[in-house]
Order: structure tokens, then C-alpha cells, then sequence
């Protein structure tokens, strides 16, 4: 029996990743989902947040920010089909914070605003709100090594 | 020598004209290089959503119920025209031939008693649409040199809600299809409804999935993701169209501007022969008058 399944990770504009993985663990609709190899066949939309994988030949997982998308797994296969996607090597908390809180002002005040640029400015909230989720998770990793 | 001094200003000048346009030439080639491979880079996402549409659409007949996406309108009163232009000129015939392309279509809808919506992404489109009057339901101007999904988005869910509104029978979109970096050609292509053959569906069975939250939900959301990168690869294929068109424009201006140069210092060459054949016949009368 296989313990590795194929994952294939991509957005709109450009694959991230593609390779075999022992476990995956996304950002579900109904809550954190994990995904083993040999799964039962599923789609799921996809909240923004983590999205951790671990490799086979790697001690620690992989961590990339989502900020929405589906996932989507068939034998064996695992597709993610996020919005986008973000590495999470250099994350700037303040940064994000600030773009967080001019989308949801935007958000706020969306009478005036067309309908297309809510679109716009609902995705850079999202993929903050990713970051920030992202940037959590291993902020306290860190912790669990160190201390 | 004042009409010597004059051809040489203009000799500076042209040369001038032809530094710029071989400069505009050389960064055209190395943007329609960058574009290419971030169409390329968006292959994967596009394949792995039509895969998955597939796999939905073709569960069951049941599924072509399930949404608005997925119904087949046997009327067709009133459609969308997703029009893809560049932003910029200077880049050859490109947006005359895509601008010809949508008159012609608009015109045949218009004769056969369809109403025509646009949407538009582009400057030079844009410019157009306004002139002719059509009503736009959504619209992206400056696109810059690289396609961006975030941009595309908003315009785009204009003209899908419409069509899952029921307010569109069908939606198409017209962009500059880039062959070789010699050719590209305008082309209409249909976006909605979704067809069999669009999908490539093959026979055989599927498992049927999980789905959280729903099957409608989920399929609703695919579908989108799914207008949205083909749309995003037409977008790509344009902006490639654009900087291979601007960079055969600059060519053949910088070739142009060559062959002037030429002619103008063969003219300058005649009158400095002239003068100086002037001056010589001067002195040899004037020295036999002596």
C-alpha cells in the first residue's frame, strides 16, 4: 500500500506545487480538514487560511497562506484549486494588518462602490486574513521548538 | 550650404525617431517573452479546473439542473461580448483588426434581433464600446503588462451573474489569439453556456465525490473559477499578441526609418557634390577672365 499521495497545488497564475506528501491539512468549509493518502474522493470549498503539507523527505511542513478556493481529491490526487496563493517565507505582520483593515473600511462603506471593485477588495481581504492566519500558526511552531 | 545644414538636422532627427523606436523594438520582445511564460505558468490551474468541471458535469444529467450555469438556453434574445483589447497603441493594426472582428459580430446579433451587452477590459476597447453607445455591464482599464486574475474578477462576475441571472443567454469573448510571433488573429470564442465539447468530456464512469458544503455550491463555484482562467489565458494570449504586434510595428518603423536616413544623405551627398562643383566652375571662370 502507498503512504504517499500527489498533490498539485496551483492558482490562477502558476503552480507552486506538485509532488508526492505523506499528509495535507487545508482550511475546509466545515472546519480544518486532514488528508491522508488513499482518501475517499471529495470537493470542498476552502476558507482562507493554512494550508500545511508535509513531505515525505522533510522534518517540518510546508505552510502556505490560501484565500479561498477548492480542494479537491481523487484517487489518490490531490488538486488545490486556490484563489491564491502566498509563501509564507516573508510575511510582514504590520503590512497585513494594515491591508486587513482597509478592506474591511472598504467593505464597510461598499454603498458607493461598484460591485466589481467589491470583488477586488474582498479578495485582498481574504488572502490578509490568510497571511495573518499563516503567519499565527507559525509564530507559535516556533514557540513549540524553541521553548 | 543651408539646405546641406537642413538635410543634416533631419538626418539627426530621424536617427533620433529610429533610436526610440529600436529601443520600444527590444522591450516589446523581452515582455512578450515574460508574458509567454506566465501563460504557460497558468496552464496547470486551467487544465486541473476544466478536469474537475468535467468530472462534475458529468455525473449525471441531474447535474444540468442543478445550476443556472449549466442550463442550455434554447432562446437566445440577449448576450454578453467580453471584449479584450490592449491599453496602449502603437502596437500595429492589433486592435483595428479585434475592433472589426466585434463590429462585425455585434452587427449579425443586430440583425438577427439579439441584444448585445459588452464588457470590456482594455483602454482602446473601452474608447470604442463608449463611441458605439453599447451598454457595458463591467469594464477593466488598465491592465498593465502582465495579466492579473485579481483585475479580471470583477468585471467578469459582472457578466456571470447576469448570465446565471438568466439576464444573458449566452456570453462570448473576442481577444487577439497569438499564433507565432509573426501572426496573431482575432477570434470569437464562446464562454457560456458550457457545451460537452468544451469540457472534453470522455465517457466512462466517475465516483461520485463528497461535497461540503453542497453539490451546488460547489459546482457554482468551479464553474466561475473555470469562466474566469479561460478568460484569464485569452487576457495572456492578448498581452502577447500585443508586445509580438508592437515589436514587428517597431521593426519595421526602425527598418523604415533606416532606408530614410539612407535617401537623406544621398541627397545631402548630391548637394555638398553640387556646391562644390559650383565653386570649382567659379574660380576656373574666373581665373580665365584674368
Amino acid at each position: 500500500m502507498t503512504n504517499v499521495m500527489y498533490v498539485d497545488l496551483v492558482d490562477s497564475e502558476s503552480r507552486l506545487f506538485a509532488g508526492d506528501a505523506e499528509y495535507l491539512v487545508a482550511n475546509a468549509y466545515d472546519g480544518e480538514i486532514g488528508i491522508y493518502p488513499n482518501h475517499v474522493a471529495l470537493i470542498t470549498k476552502l476558507k482562507p487560511g493554512v494550508l500545511r503539507i508535509k513531505l515525505p523527505d522533510k522534518e517540518e511542513q510546508s505552510v502556505f497562506a490560501i484565500s479561498g478556493g477548492f480542494l479537491e481529491v481523487c484517487s489518490n490526487r490531490v488538486t488545490v484549486l486556490a484563489d491564491i496563493i502566498e509563501r509564507t517565507e516573508a510575511l510582514d505582520e504590520a503590512r497585513l494588518v494594515e491591508q486587513k483593515e482597509d478592506a474591511l473600511n472598504k467593505l464597510n462603506r461598499s454603498d458607493s462602490t461598484m460591485s466589481y471593485d467589491l470583488a477586488k477588495v474582498q479578495a485582498s481581504l481574504d488572502i490578509a486574513i490568510a497571511q495573518l492566519k499563516a503567519l499565527d500558526f507559525l509564530k507559535k511552531r516556533s514557540r513549540q521548538i524553541n521553548g | 550650404m543651408s539646405a546641406g545644414k537642413e538635410i543634416r538636422s533631419k538626418i539627426k532627427s530621424v536617427q533620433n525617431t529610429q533610436k526610440i523606436t529600436r529601443a520600444m523594438q527590444m522591450v516589446a520582445t523581452s515582455k512578450m517573452r515574460k508574458t509567454q511564460e506566465l501563460m504557460r505558468a497558468s496552464r496547470p490551474y486551467a487544465e486541473n479546473v476544466r478536469r474537475v468541471v468535467a468530472n462534475l458535469a458529468r455525473l449525471g444529467s441531474y447535474s444540468r439542473n442543478m445550476t443556472s450555469f449549466l442550463r442550455a438556453p434554447t432562446e437566445i434574445t440577449r448576450v454578453g461580448i467580453v471584449l479584450v483589447t490592449t491599453d496602449k497603441g502603437l502596437c500595429g493594426g492589433l486592435n483595428t483588426n479585434t475592433l472589426k472582428l466585434f463590429y462585425e459580430k455585434i452587427q449579425t446579433l443586430h440583425a438577427s434581433e439579439i441584444e448585445v451587452e459588452a464588457c470590456v477590459l482594455g483602454h482602446k476597447g473601452f474608447n470604442y464600446v463608449n463611441k458605439l453607445g453599447l451598454s457595458v455591464c463591467g469594464s477593466a482599464v488598465g491592465l498593465g503588462d502582465i495579466p492579473k486574475m485579481d483585475k479580471l474578477v470583477g468585471p467578469l462576475s459582472g457578466v456571470l451573474n447576469k448570465f446565471y441571472n438568466c439576464e444573458l443567454d449566452a456570453v462570448y469573448i473576442i481577444y487577439s489569439q497569438f499564433i507565432n510571433t509573426m501572426k496573431q488573429k482575432p477570434v470569437c470564442e464562446k464562454l457560456l453556456p458550457l457545451t460537452e465539447k468544451d469540457l472534453h468530456l470522455e465517457s466512462g464512469s466517475v465516483k461520485d465525490y463528497l461535497y461540503e458544503p453542497n453539490p451546488t455550491e460547489v459546482l457554482e463555484g468551479v464553474i466561475r473559477r473555470y469562466v474566469e482562467s479561460v478568460a484569464y489565458q485569452c487576457v495572456a494570449d492578448n498581452m502577447a499578441s500585443e508586445q509580438a504586434s508592437r515589436m514587428i510595428a517597431m521593426k519595421s518603423a526602425t527598418d523604415n526609418a533606416g532606408s530614410a536616413i539612407n535617401e537623406l544623405k544621398l541627397a545631402y551627398n548630391k548637394s555638398r557634390q553640387a556646391s562644390i562643383t559650383k565653386e570649382l566652375a567659379e574660380i576656373v571662370s574666373g581665373s580665365s577672365a584674368v
